[in-house]
């Protein structure tokens, strides 16, 4: 932007001064580079414009951790989706979005929450955490039921998991990620309900 | 007359013939070499018949029957008249111009040692069989016919070839669901920790449960799941695994997966690990 203002500036104010064809050609140039910036950041501006940003909570008080520490490479490799992971420091999980209870496994280990604009996050207590056949969980809403942002969705047991499943390591993956443009977490020792990422929709 | 009259020889087989001013390919046995140019063919020797220039294919046939070696359209031709003898339909018109034209370039291709590696081959064997069958057949007689050795990956090709045709779809689109079913095969083993032998029977078996699946969701045809209360309780590890395969394939191909066929999943889940 300041470039671009520095190069109109020189234009208007320098016409008086005298100047071989070569300088103006130089000039010239300048200010149509100026111009492409300038139409370039124009461009971008429009670009995310036409995104929707939605911040997603931490469902978990803990560390937000790169998806790829966690050990199971099914939620590693991302083909669940993208997303990031939680070494809890609590054993209460709350609802990152506002929206719809979609998936709620029947041994409670996990859930997913989808939102008014499709967007869907699985939240997956521990890994192997099956194994349990629901021992230590409890939920607190059921398939279909609507929920709001920070509510309390579940709660588990984490001696329990730490002594008989494999990891106390929670994978959140944004499913049906191709709607989602940009993500970027915030990794991180976070509290429950403090925003853990910040996502970008297409409109 | 009425007569089809020989404007050019393909092959023995496949002749461009003309008749009361418009053009034809006849193919039937020994065609081209009983008549030869300018030969009268009769009726009863010809097999089929396809329509030069048809609506929205005309410019680019031509392109094919000028530019491409006239042996290799022959080859097609007959390649086409055997898929639209054993599948009993017609074939979409644009497998005229897409066969002919694939096999010139994989010929090119081998010629410049160029090998392009198909990914699925073992995927489309268990999801097209009947073209797959088709297709070798066809590579058969590509190589005997023009002289050359396409390698085994062209069976996957042309299969998604005749699979496109025979389905009136973009070969594209049967690869892109292709693709699709390998990665739902990918998930599978990922969340089993167990790779399953991609040529094996269970790998198979596996490809078409998922294929039947989702032609059932697609049609609203699920049958009710009356062990669905059950597989929850007693196979609730292969039920875990079932819902996040229901997930990948939601993301993948846009539907819904009802409860019941998570519950036939986890079922045919439980199959592949006692195997």
């Amino acid at each position: 932007m300041k470039k671009f203002f520095q190069s109109i500036f020189k234009a208007l104010f320098s016409f008086n001064e005298a100047k071989d064809k070569t300088e103006e050609k130089a000039e010239d140039s300048v200010i149509l580079e100026a111009i492409r910036e300038k139409q370039i950041e124009e461009k971008v501006k429009n670009e995310n414009a036409a995104f929707q940003e939605i911040a997603i909570d931490n469902p978990i008080k803990g560390d937000i951790l790169n998806l790829s520490q966690v050990p199971d490479e099914a939620f590693a490799s991302k083909a669940l989706g993208d997303g990031f992971a939680i070494n809890p420091q609590d054993n209460k999980v709350y609802s990152p979005i506002d929206g719809v209870v979609k998936v709620l496994f029947p041994t409670k280990h996990a859930i997913a929450i989808r939102n008014e604009q499709g967007i869907e996050i699985l939240v997956h207590i521990g890994i192997d955490t099956v194994s349990l056949n629901g021992e230590g969980f409890e939920t607190f809403v059921s398939l279909g039921e609507k929920v709001k942002k920070h509510q309390l969705l579940m709660s588990f047991d984490t001696k329990i998991i730490e002594n008989k499943a494999k990891s106390l390591i929670s994978p959140i993956i944004f499913v049906a990620s191709e709607k989602i443009k940009e993500i970027n977490i915030y990794y991180g020792k976070k509290e429950e309900n403090m925003k853990a990422a910040l996502i970008k929709i297409a409109n | 007359m009425n007569d089809y009259v020989i404007k050019k020889v393909l092959n023995n087989n496949v002749v461009i013939a003309e008749k009361e001013n418009n053009e034809f390919i006849l193919i039937g046995k020994a065609l081209g070499y009983d008549f030869g140019k300018g030969g009268r063919v009769p009726e009863n020797r010809i097999e089929n018949i396809f329509v030069k220039h048809t609506a929205n294919m005309g410019s680019n046939y031509k392109r094919v029957l000028e530019s491409i070696d006239s042996k290799i359209v022959g080859v097609s031709e007959e390649i086409i008249h055997l898929c639209e003898k054993e599948f009993k339909s017609k074939l979409s018109n644009a497998i005229h111009v897409s066969l002919p034209d694939h096999i010139n370039f994989a010929i090119r291709r081998i010629e410049k040692g160029i090998n392009i590696e198909n990914p699925f081959l073992n995927e489309l064997k268990a999801l097209y069989p009947k073209e797959y069958n088709m297709a070798h057949k066809a590579l058969n007689l590509i190589n005997e016919a023009l002289n050359v050795n396409l390698p085994a990956s062209e069976t996957g090709f042309i299969c998604l070839h005749i699979r496109a045709a025979i389905t009136e779809t973009d070969v594209s689109e049967s690869l892109a669901y292709t693709k699709k079913i390998g990665d739902i095969i990918d998930i599978i083993s990922k969340l089993m920790k167990k790779n399953i032998n991609s040529s094996s029977l269970a790998y198979a078996r596996t490809v078409t449960h998922i294929n039947f699946m989702l032609e059932r969701v697609k049609t609203n045809k699920t049958i009710r799941n009356l062990l669905l209360e059950s597989i929850k309780k007693e196979l609730y590890k292969e039920y875990d695994i079932a819902i996040k395969v229901a997930m990948k394939m939601e993301i993948l191909f846009h539907v819904k997966i009802p409860e019941d066929e998570i519950g036939y999943i986890a079922l045919h889940l439980k199959r592949l690990s006692d195997n």
